[in-house]
C-alpha cells in the first residue's frame, strides 16, 4: 500500500496515495478537469492535448503528468485556467476540419462533448481550412484525417499481436498526421480494430461495416453534463431592460434555412414573441429592405459571395446587436468543405465535368448581375463585428429565444447542457 | 557500445538518402524488416527529418537558408539565380534529374550569409555571379566537395590580454588528468565554484546535473553532447568544433568520469556533416593514444568512449528528450517530464546532456582551475560567453565576451549600423529595442529584467528593416519545425503565423494585436517543450516594446463595427471567368 499524502486542490485538502496520476485523483474526487489524450491504462501518460492544463505548485503544466506527491498545490478554476483550456479546444476546432452534423461520430465524440462542457460557442481563432485526406485505401478502416486532433492514443495502443505499430505520426509541424499500415491493420482481429475506434476520441477512425450510431438524443454526450454544476457556472448579471416592442431581422447568407426552421420551433411560445416583437427585413416577412433600424439583427449562414458581404455590412449599419446563428455563422459550418478545394476545381466540377452538366457545357456563369463567388467561405466576423454567438446546426429553438430575450430585456436564463448542441 | 538495433536507423536512412537521393519503398521495407518495426514507423521517421526524402532530390541536392538573416543578405535575388541557373523551381527536381532545389531553415553560418549546402558541403557568400559559376561547374560535372567553401570561423574578439577561455591552445589529455587529480568530487566542486551554467540557453547549473547523474544508481549511464545548433542566428558551436573539437571530447571524458558513465554520443546536427571529419580525427586520435577506450587516460577503472550520430534536419531535436528520441532512431518529439533525462534518459538510462560550448567551457575551467576563470566576468556571473553575431553589422561573427559586457559595447565592437531591433538568443529569445542598449549581457536578474541572458545567438536589424517581416519569418520557422505532438505548439503556431499575415497585410486592428499577445501567452503556458513555450516570446515583447511601430501597422479606418476586407482579393479567382 502506498503511502498516503495531502494534496490541495482549489483550496481543498485531500487525502490520496502518493505517485497517482493527478488526473485520475481528480475524477476519482469529483473534481472535472477537462481532458481528451487522456487514457487510464496508457502509461506513461501522452501528455499531447494540454487541455488537462492546471497550475500545478504555482506552475502551468498538465495534470494527466503529474505525479502526486505530498503537499502538492493544485490550482484547477481559476478564470485564466478556464478560459486557457477553453482556448485549447478551441485550437482544435479551429486545426481541424470538424463538420459536426456531418460525422458518424457525432455524439459520441470526446471533442464535441469537452465543447458542450466548456460552453465553446464559437472559436476565438479563424478557422486554418488546411487541405486533408479521407484516406479510403485501408481494407477496413477508413482514415479520416480532417477530424483527427493527434492526441497519440491509437499510436500507442493499438498494435498487432507481433507488437507492431498500426498507427505512427507522419510529417511535423502543421503537416503532421497520423499515418496508418495498411498491411498491419489487416492483421489486426475484429476486436482489435473496433477498440482502435473506440479508443479514437473523434470520428477518424471508423470502421467499414461497423455502426456507430445509437438513435438521436441517446448518445453518450447527447443529454448531460458531466458536471453537477454545469448551469450554476454563470452568475446572473443583472442589465438595464429596453422597454417596448423590439424589432428584430433576420437573414440566411450562406446557409440553409435550417436556423430559421428551427426558430419556428418554439411552438406555441411563438404567440407571445409576436406580441413581445415585431420583425422588419427577414424571410419571414419577406421585407427586402430594412424599414426601421433594429434591435437586433439573427445572421444564418456564412459568407460565400459578394452579396453576402454587402448583406452583411447593411444588417451591421442596421443592428444595434448582431448574432451569428448557427455552425455557418460561426465560422462557415458545411459550406467550408469546399475552403480547402480551390475555386476553379468546384466550380468546373460543378459547371463542367459533373454527371448532370450538359454535354459540350463550357460555361461558368458570370454576369454583372450575379453576386461574386468569393474564393472561399468566410464566417461573418471576419466581415463584421458580431457581438453574440448561438452555436448548434440548427441551434436548439430554446436556447436562442433564451439568448434573444437575454439580450433584448436583459432577463437570466440558463442554457441547459441539452440545448448547447452542435447537432 | 552495445545500443539496441533502432539506434542505427538514423544512420541507415542517411547512407541511402546519399547514395540514392532519396529514400524509396523497397528501402522502407527492407529497414521496417530489418528493425521489427511496421513500415508506417520507418515512415513516420524518414518524414520527420527534411534531409530525408521519399522522392528523388536529384544528383545535386541544394539546400538553401531561408532564415532571416540570409534575407537580409539578399537570400530573394539568390533564390531566384538559383531557379534560373538550374530550371528547377524550389521543392522541386529540374526535368533532367540533375538538380533539387530546396529551403531549410539556418545552417549556422549567419556570419557569411546567403549560403547554401550542395550534397550538404558549404557555399557561403553567394551572389548572383558566384551561384552562376557554381552551377555551371556542377554541370560539367566537378564534384561540390571540390569548389565548396571553407567557412572562416571569424573570432572576432577575445578578452583582451590573452585571456580567452575557448580558444587558446589545448594540450590533448592535460584535462582527464587534472580530473583524475581532483577526484570527481573535486570536479563538482571546482564547477561549483565556477558557476557553470548550461550554455544551450537553459542555464541549469551543470554541477548540479552531473551530480544528479552521478548519484544514479542505475548503469550503464551515457554522456549526450547536444551539437544539434539549430536556433537561427547561432553559430558558436560550429567554431567551438571547427578548432576546438578536443577540449570538446575532454569535456564529455571529465563527465563521464564525474558521473560514472562509459558511453559518450555526440549529436552534430545534419547540417555540419561537413565538421564531422573534424570530430572523427579528434577521436580516432584519442583512441591512438589511449585517450579513449578500456581503462584510459592512465586512470583506473575509467572506460570510455565517444560516438557521433548526424542528424538529419530538425530544429526541436535540439530540445533535450526530443534529441534522445532521435538518438534513439525515432521521430524527435519532446518526451513529457514524467522522468528526467538523469533519471531516465537515452535508452531510459541515466544520460547527461549538454550544449557543446559548456562541456568546452567545463574542460577549460578544470584545465586552469576556477582562479583564472573567475576573474572574468562580473560576481554572480563569472567567466565568457561566446556570442554569434550577425545581421546589420560591418563584423558579424564569433565574439568571446566576458559576462556583463553591455548590449551597447558589443554593439561597437561589431560595428552594428543603425542598430535598431536586436534579437538576443535568437527566435526563441527576446527581442530588445536600441533604447535598452545599456542592459548587460550576464545571467543575472533574470526576473528584474535589468540584465539580459544570451543563448549564443546576437541578431542586428537596422532601422529600415521590416519588424512585421522579421517577426512573420520567425512565425512560420516555428510552424514548420514543430514536431506536432501537442496542440498549442502545432495549431498555435499556425493561427499566429496567419494573423501576422493579416498585419502585414493591414487588415488588423488594436483588437488582433491584443489577442496575438492573448494567444501567445496560452501557447506559453501550455505547449510541451520549449519550442512552443518560447515560439511567441519575441513577438510578445515586441508588441510593447515597439508598440509604435505596431499601431502604425494597423487598418485605420476602422470603426470597431465593420472590418476591413479584401474583397478583390478574394474574388479575385472567379473574375478569370469574366467572359
Amino acid at each position: 500500500m502506498a503511502k498516503m499524502v495531502t494534496v490541495i486542490i482549489d483550496g481543498k485538502n485531500i487525502q490520496v496515495e502518493e505517485g497517482k496520476n493527478l488526473m485520475q485523483v481528480a475524477r476519482q474526487n469529483g473534481i472535472f478537469i477537462p481532458s481528451l489524450c487522456y487514457y487510464e491504462h496508457i502509461e506513461p501518460p501522452l501528455g499531447t492535448c494540454r487541455v488537462c492544463t492546471c497550475k500545478i505548485n504555482g506552475k502551468f503544466g498538465p495534470a494527466c503528468t503529474e505525479k502526486i506527491s505530498e503537499g502538492l498545490t493544485v490550482e484547477v478554476n481559476s478564470p485564466e485556467l478556464l478560459d486557457t483550456r477553453k482556448a485549447l479546444v478551441e485550437m482544435m476546432f479551429a486545426e481541424g476540419n470538424h463538420i459536426c452534423p456531418a460525422c458518424e461520430k457525432s455524439g459520441m465524440c470526446d471533442l464535441q462533448h469537452m465543447g458542450y462542457e466548456l460552453g465553446v460557442s464559437s472559436t476565438r481563432f479563424q478557422h486554418l481550412f488546411k487541405d486533408r485526406i479521407i484516406d479510403f485505401n485501408p481494407t477496413r478502416m477508413v482514415m479520416e484525417h480532417n477530424r483527427c486532433i493527434k492526441c497519440l492514443r491509437c499510436v500507442v495502443d493499438v498494435k498487432t499481436s507481433e507488437g507492431k505499430k498500426v498507427f505512427n505520426y507522419q510529417n511535423r509541424g502543421n503537416e503532421t498526421f497520423v499515418g496508418i499500415d495498411y498491411e498491419q491493420e489487416a492483421k489486426l482481429t475484429e476486436a482489435e480494430a473496433v477498440n482502435a475506434m473506440k479508443i479514437c476520441p473523434t470520428g477518424a477512425i471508423i470502421l467499414r461495416g461497423v455502426s456507430l450510431a445509437e438513435p438521436f438524443g441517446e448518445r453518450k454526450f447527447d443529454m448531460e453534463s458531466v458536471q453537477h454544476n454545469y448551469n450554476k457556472k454563470k452568475k446572473a448579471v443583472s442589465r438595464p431592460a429596453m422597454m417596448g416592442k423590439k424589432i428584430v431581422a433576420t437573414v440566411s447568407l450562406a446557409g440553409c434555412f435550417g436556423c430559421h426552421m428551427s426558430l419556428l420551433d418554439v411552438d406555441e411560445e411563438l404567440l407571445d414573441l409576436v406580441e413581445l416583437v415585431s420583425f422588419d427585413k427577414s424571410p419571414l416577412t419577406d421585407f427586402k429592405n430594412f424599414t426601421n433600424r433594429c434591435h437586433i439583427g439573427l445572421i444564418e449562414g456564412g459568407v460565400c459571395n459578394s452579396e453576402n458581404v454587402e448583406t452583411l455590412r447593411k444588417f451591421r449599419e442596421h443592428c444595434d446587436i448582431l448574432v451569428s446563428l448557427g455552425e455557418c455563422s460561426i465560422w462557415g459550418g458545411l459550406p467550408t468543405m469546399r475552403n480547402s478545394i480551390p475555386l476553379s476545381e468546384c466550380l468546373e466540377e460543378a459547371y463542367l465535368n459533373s454527371a448532370t452538366s450538359e454535354p459540350g457545357a463550357n460555361i461558368i456563369p458570370y454576369h454583372e448581375d450575379l453576386p461574386k463567388i468569393l474564393d472561399r467561405v468566410y464566417a461573418c466576423n471576419e466581415i463584421v463585428k458580431i457581438d453574440y454567438y448561438i452555436p448548434g446546426c440548427p441551434p436548439d429553438a430554446n436556447h436562442i429565444w433564451k439568448a434573444v430575450k437575454n439580450i433584448l430585456w436583459g432577463e437570466e436564463y440558463s442554457i441547459l447542457y441539452s440545448e448547447f448542441k452542435y447537432d | 557500445m552495445e545500443e539496441p538495433r533502432q539506434t542505427l536507423l538514423l544512420n541507415q536512412l542517411w547512407e541511402l538518402q546519399l547514395a540514392n537521393g532519396f529514400i524509396n519503398d523497397a528501402a522502407i521495407k527492407t529497414l521496417a524488416t530489418r528493425f521489427n518495426l511496421s513500415d508506417v514507423e520507418v515512415e513516420g521517421v524518414v518524414s520527420f527529418y527534411h534531409f530525408f526524402h521519399r522522392k528523388p532530390t536529384g544528383k545535386y541536392s541544394i539546400y538553401l537558408n531561408n532564415s532571416i538573416i540570409a534575407d537580409l543578405k539578399g537570400f530573394q535575388r539568390i533564390r531566384e539565380t538559383f531557379e534560373r541557373e538550374t530550371g528547377a523551381s524550389f521543392g522541386s527536381v529540374d526535368r533532367t534529374g540533375t538538380f533539387g532545389l530546396f529551403l531549410t531553415p539556418c545552417i549556422g553560418l549567419s556570419d557569411q550569409e546567403p549560403a547554401a549546402l550542395i550534397n550538404f558541403y558549404p557555399f557561403t557568400n553567394l551572389n548572383a555571379i558566384k551561384v552562376k559559376d557554381i552551377i555551371s561547374q556542377l554541370k560539367k560535372g566537378v564534384a561540390p566537395e571540390t569548389i565548396c567553401d571553407i567557412p572562416a570561423d571569424n573570432i572576432r574578439y577575445t578578452p583582451p590580454g590573452n585571456k580567452s577561455v575557448f580558444f587558446k591552445p589545448f594540450e590533448a589529455g592535460s584535462v582527464i588528468e587534472r580530473a583524475g587529480k581532483l577526484g570527481p568530487e573535486g570536479v563538482l566542486e571546482e564547477l561549483k565554484k565556477a558557476e557553470l551554467a548550461g550554455r544551450g540557453g537553459a542555464y541549469y547549473p551543470t554541477w548540479k546535473k552531473w551530480d544528479a547523474a552521478r548519484q544514479q544508481p542505475a548503469t550503464p549511464k551515457y554522456v549526450v553532447c547536444n551539437a544539434d545548433e539549430g536556433e537561427p542566428g547561432t553559430f558558436k558551436d560550429r567554431v567551438l568544433i571547427n578548432t576546438q573539437a578536443r577540449s570538446l571530447i575532454e569535456g564529455m571524458m571529465i563527465c563521464g568520469y564525474t558521473t560514472g558513465a562509459a558511453y559518450g554520443i555526440i549529436y552534430l546536427r545534419g547540417e555540419y556533416r561537413w565538421l564531422q571529419h573534424k570530430l572523427d580525427e579528434a577521436i580516432r586520435e584519442y583512441r591512438e593514444v589511449g585517450l579513449l577506450g578500456r581503462e584510459c587516460s592512465g586512470l583506473k577503472g575509467f572506460h570510455f568512449d565517444i560516438r557521433v550520430q548526424i542528424g538529419a534536419g530538425s530544429y526541436v531535436c535540439g530540445e533535450e528528450t526530443a534529441l534522445l528520441e532521435s538518438l534513439e532512431g525515432k521521430r524527435g518529439e519532446p518526451r513529457t517530464k514524467w522522468f528526467f533525462p538523469v533519471e531516465k534518459g537515452y535508452l531510459q538510462q541515466p544520460t547527461v546532456i549538454n550544449n557543446v560550448e559548456t562541456f568546452c567551457a567545463a574542460a577549460r575551467i578544470i584545465e586552469s582551475g576556477t582562479e583564472a576563470y573567475m576573474q572574468l566576468g562580473i560576481p554572480g556571473s563569472p567567466g565568457v560567453k561566446l556570442l554569434s553575431v550577425s545581421g546589420d553589422c560591418k563584423l558579424p561573427g564569433i565574439y568571446e565576451i566576458e559576462w556583463g559586457m553591455t548590449v551597447a559595447e558589443l554593439l561597437e565592437l561589431c560595428e552594428a549600423e543603425d542598430p535598431y531591433y536586436i534579437q538576443v538568443s535568437g527566435p526563441s529569445g527576446e527581442c530588445i529595442s536600441i533604447k535598452e542598449k545599456y542592459r548587460r549581457i550576464s545571467m543575472l536578474d533574470l526576473l528584474a529584467r535589468k540584465d539580459i541572458r544570451c543563448g549564443g545567438s546576437f541578431m542586428i536589424f537596422s532601422k529600415q528593416r521590416d519588424l512585421v517581416k522579421v517577426l512573420l519569418n520567425f512565425s512560420e520557422f516555428f510552424k514548420s519545425e514543430s514536431c506536432g505532438i501537442c496542440t498549442p505548439c502545432r495549431a498555435g503556431n499556425f493561427i499566429i503565423q496567419r494573423k501576422l499575415e493579416r498585419l502585414s497585410l493591414g487588415l488588423a486592428n488594436e483588437k488582433d494585436l491584443q489577442e496575438l499577445k492573448n494567444w501567445g501567452t496560452i501557447m506559453k503556458n501550455t505547449s510541451r517543450c520549449g519550442l512552443g513555450k518560447t515560439a511567441t516570446n519575441s513577438l510578445i515583447y515586441a508588441m510593447d516594446k515597439f508598440h509604435e511601430y505596431f499601431t502604425g501597422k494597423l487598418d485605420k479606418e476602422f470603426n470597431g463595427l465593420n472590418l476591413r476586407f479584401d474583397m478583390e482579393g478574394a474574388t479575385k479567382d472567379y473574375e478569370k471567368y469574366k467572359i
